[in-house]
């Protein structure tokens, strides 16, 4: 086999695996949407411990939030793809089994922290 | 998965949400890598080195464009998607830069095992790219991936950069002090260019998407400034167009980078927005102009010049040719003639010296002096005539050389004391001296070496008015060679003189005033034999009036 046809075999093999990477990075991502989501959800600091976030740069305003990790086609079975109006967005559902609340732990980020006790 | 809290971009890419330096930083850039791209590849598509800079600026360009994508577009899916190329993206980038560099620097394609190297190297980027360890999840309230994007996938094609940087730094210094000033200043040129690119780009970026995922840094916005150092690159790949025509790019080409670089400045007005922006977007433009209309005049001069050089060429070679033609015809002739000429030149001179010596009866007191004139001139003429026939003879290759071992120092003290006579006769003493360590054995044609001989010992009489002429035979046990050298104390010669005392029809100034005779071709093809059998013959003289030494080299036998 000459170098040439050694070349040509290098690219092709190449380019056929870097297009057969890209196909499955498109199936999983779009269509079958196999990834986890992460958002923010409303959070109370008199009932529970809250991250504290900035509205803006100057941080003029404060809001408090908790975090949700779950399984993005289970959140788009409840809600869709907007899950700015979807109440289901807001907590894990029972037997639920990739998702997880984070609240703020005040010993591992203290002073990013607000709750009933701090 | 909507990111909800961010407007819909227009046109996928123009979003009220992000600031105005992604633009700035993104879409000019992209531009220039895909102008350059086009021009180097117009020109010479089947050019390995111009296919490969395009190929850097392509994949560049493509991560552009995704970055440009992850930053506008609010579906979780799509970023993931799109983010997931960065890796793929950056991987060429580096790895392609390192071929370009190979074939910039040796000249040549990689050899197939380096390419495997590459290839290997790349494989783990492919195939995990789409898997856990490159991307796992998107926040929407963030609309991007930071905080799951895989640190070792991450790292790992960072490295590739890390390890393009370093592998390309060897290459371009490699041999970098041997190199002839113009090649090693576009090496150094391109060189501080992918280099400034690479350590920017690929360092830049990871810090960023580190800082970032840590919740170190917030405004990631930042990496937009790693962007520009391709902006460096390719002016300095531009220049190298301009200045060297690497790349193997015209004045057409030059043109139209020139062009577009004018647009692109002026393209900056659009996101001008302070009064002082839109003054040294002015002051930017008015400098580039003049330096575009520089460049251009410079670019084209050379060019012209370098076809009137290439018409000229072409002229020379003709006429070099056709020169060649008519030496050979004149050598052809000048050997015909002499021919002719030396057979009635020997009956000239043998009658004539039957006729002094009485043998056909005597003649009367008024004749002989006639006769002996008539002798004298047919033998200066019978000599010429040698010289144009062993002129002839060199130079068309026909000067035979029957080499052999004998003893130097014998044959120039023969010489001598043949050749003393005629010293005496001019009132010039002639000496013979040695100092040899060896026998003097030297191994050369004896006919010629005799005929060298004579010809400088008698040349040395011809132009000495006075004093005393010298031949010393001398030896170089270590160099391995025998000298002659010819000392006298007679007219001397000026270094201008020198230069050009062995070449045909070449005689010393003043020499007409001492002797009229000479043709101009002994010292010329005494320094042809002497070539000939691997020796030398050199002239020194202190100047005109101070006498002359001429030094004849032969090999000693071993």
């Amino acid at each position: 086999m000459d170098s040439s046809s050694v070349n040509k075999a290098l690219v092709i093999f190449v380019c056929s695996l870097a297009v057969l990477t890209v196909s499955a990075s498109f199936y999983r991502y779009v269509v079958t949407k196999d990834f986890l989501v992460t958002y923010e959800i409303d959070c109370d600091p008199a009932i529970s411990i809250c991250y504290v976030g900035c509205e803006d740069d100057a941080c003029t305003e404060e809001y408090y939030y908790q975090e949700i990790e779950r399984y993005a086609p289970t959140l788009l079975g409840l809600c869709g793809a907007d899950i700015s109006e979807c109440d289901a967005a807001n907590t894990c559902m029972i037997n639920e089994v990739q998702c997880t609340l984070a609240s703020c732990n005040p010993i591992k980020t203290p002073g990013e922290c607000v709750g009933p006790n701090l | 998965m909507l990111c909800y809290l961010y407007p819909e971009p227009t046109y996928l890419i123009f979003s009220s949400e992000v600031p105005a330096l992604l633009y700035y930083s993104h879409i000019p850039t992209a531009l220039i890598a895909l102008l350059i791209a086009l021009i180097v590849f117009i020109n010479a598509p089947r050019k390995l080195l111009n296919r490969l800079l395009g190929l850097i600026l392509l994949s560049f360009v493509g991560w552009i464009i995704v970055n440009l994508l992850t930053w506008t577009i609010i579906q979780g899916q799509w970023i993931l998607f799109i983010w997931s190329l960065y890796g793929l993206l950056q991987a060429a980038i580096a790895l392609i830069s390192i071929h370009f560099v190979y074939v910039f620097v040796r000249g040549k394609a990689m050899p197939i095992s380096q390419k495997m190297i590459l290839t290997g190297l790349a494989l783990p980027v492919i195939f995990f790219a789409s898997s856990d360890l490159n991307l796992t999840g998107f926040n929407i309230s963030w609309c991007d991936a930071f905080g799951y994007e895989g640190q070792v996938y991450l790292g790992y094609y960072t490295l590739l950069g890390g390890l393009a940087f370093i592998w390309i730094g060897y290459l371009l210094l490699q041999g970098i002090t041997k190199l002839p000033k113009s090649e090693r200043l576009q090496r150094i040129a391109l060189g501080f260019g992918i280099e400034a690119f690479l350590s920017i780009f690929f360092g830049g970026i990871y810090i960023i998407s580190f800082l970032g995922e840590q919740n170190i840094l917030v405004n990631t916005d930042v990496e937009f400034y790693t962007l520009f150092s391709m902006t460096f690159f390719m002016a300095l790949v531009a220049w190298l167009i301009v200045k060297f025509k690497t790349f193997n790019v015209g004045l057409s080409a030059t043109s139209a980078l020139i062009i577009t670089l004018l647009i692109l400045t002026s393209s900056q007005f659009t996101y001008v927005e302070s009064r002082t922006g839109l003054i040294i977007t002015t002051i930017t433009l008015i400098l580039t102009s003049i330096l575009s209309i520089f460049l251009y005049n410079t670019v084209r001069g050379e060019i012209t010049q370098r076809k009137q050089l290439q018409e000229l060429t072409t002229e020379l070679e003709k006429a070099n040719v056709r020169l060649k033609t008519l030496d050979k015809q004149k050598s052809e002739f000048v050997s015909i003639a002499s021919h002719q000429l030396r057979s009635p030149l020997t009956s000239i001179r043998g009658y004539a010296s039957m006729l002094i010596e009485g043998s056909f009866g005597s003649i009367p007191e008024k004749a002989k002096e006639p006769l002996e004139r008539i002798e004298t001139s047919a033998k200066r003429m019978a000599l010429a005539v040698e010289d144009y026939l062993n002129v002839s003879r060199i130079e068309s290759g026909n000067m035979k050389y029957e080499l052999a071992d004998f003893n130097l120092k014998d044959e120039i003290e023969r010489i001598c004391d043949d050749v003393r006579p005629t010293a005496l006769k001019a009132g010039l003493v002639l000496l013979f001296r040695t100092n040899l360590q060896s026998k003097g054995i030297v191994h050369a044609d004896v006919g010629k070496t005799v005929q060298m001989a004579h010809n400088l010992i008698n040349n040395s009489i011809k132009y000495t008015k006075k004093g005393s002429i010298t031949v010393f035979v001398r030896d170089d046990l270590s160099k391995k060679q025998v000298y002659v050298d010819v000392i006298d104390s007679g007219i001397g010669m000026s270094q201008d003189t020198i230069d050009i005392l062995f070449q045909k029809f070449s005689r010393a100034d003043g020499a007409n005033k001492v002797n009229t005779t000479g043709t101009g071709l002994g010292l010329f093809v005494v320094h042809k034999m002497a070539e000939a059998m691997d020796g030398e013959i050199t002239a020194h003289s202190e100047g005109e009036g101070k006498g002359s030494r001429f030094t004849l080299t032969l090999p000693l036998a071993m």
